[in-house]
């Protein structure tokens, strides 16, 4: 019984997950330009921030703390990269549709990892950095990096993939251990 | 045996033992006399250790280079003997080789290496 309740949540923040980043993938393909695909990469790592924020008040497991870690480390060196390469290009992120639906489903999945118990928590939060890491690296293969126009910009958002590849592969190493 | 055939014989037996010569100089010099302890280098670039297997002789030094845009470590894997503690981006650290290890990253865990020591 608790295992299906569990199964339920991540069914549900995975629904969540997909419902925030869908329009990234909806059959009108939304037209970004390079302000806000910078925006919209700013956003996604502040997301994944703020759920490695929570797991580190609600967490107990080393395993789970580590990862939580490692993500807010190398998500905050992100936006500080992002951020300095914007300011020598000279624009300034400009907020759009994209990043609004991002940051609607990030308040929903917040919600409910934090109405969590710490043990089921666990298993929660790296189901949803499972989904919500292939869901942004499709977002990126498949709409940011195609849509940047400036160089630069196309060029750092390829060198984040590998990274986030690392991270998704490290969150199901984290999330076989659950099973 | 006439004068031709003479002269080719001592030219062929001239140019074998050039040729022995040569091969002789050869082994000598890649003889594994060299006991001055040598310098490696690992890259760790987009959450990876370049190149992620390095065979080396005992009393080596190798040396870690943070090219990522993140930080890392390099730790010893079995039991944590050594580490390089957090390496910030760009930052270098060095040691010796003394036996074989399998290390990692243990900020991102599936970030593995390998050092063997040249028998």
């Amino acid at each position: 019984m608790k295992k299906h309740v569990t199964s339920k949540l991540g069914l549900l923040l995975t629904a969540i997950c997909f419902l925030a980043t869908s329009s990234l993938f909806a059959q009108e393909v939304p037209q970004l330009n390079d302000t806000e695909i910078a925006h919209v990469g700013v956003v996604a790592n502040q997301i994944d921030i703020s759920y490695a924020e929570i797991a580190k008040k609600k967490s107990k497991n080393k395993e789970v703390i580590n990862f939580a870690e490692t993500m807010m480390r190398d998500h905050k060196s992100v936006i500080e990269q992002a951020t300095a390469l914007v300011t020598k290009l000279g624009v300034s992120p400009q907020d759009n549709t994209v990043s609004q639906s991002l940051l609607d489903g990030a308040e929903k999945t917040k919600k409910i990892l934090n109405g969590l118990s710490a043990r089921k928590f666990d298993k929660a939060y790296i189901d949803n950095e499972v989904t919500y890491h292939k869901a942004v690296i499709d977002a990126l293969n498949n709409l940011l990096i195609k849509q940047s126009s400036n160089t630069e910009l196309r060029e750092f958002l390829q060198a984040i993939v590998p990274a986030l590849e690392t991270h998704l592969k490290h969150a199901e190493m984290v999330q076989k251990s659950f099973k | 045996m006439n004068t031709l055939s003479i002269s080719i014989i001592s030219l062929i037996i001239s140019l074998f033992s050039s040729s022995t010569s040569v091969s002789q100089n050869h082994l000598v010099d890649s003889a594994p006399i060299c006991t001055t302890p040598q310098k490696h280098i690992v890259e760790i670039k987009q959450l990876k250790f370049i190149p992620d297997y390095i065979e080396v002789n005992k009393g080596d030094t190798i040396t870690f280079i943070n090219n990522d845009y993140v930080d890392h470590d390099v730790t010893e894997e079995k039991t944590k003997k050594w580490s390089s503690s957090l390496m910030k981006k760009g930052s270098k650290w060095s040691m010796v080789a003394k036996e074989d290890a399998d290390y990692y990253c243990t900020l991102h865990v599936i970030m593995k290496g390998k050092i063997r020591i040249k028998k």
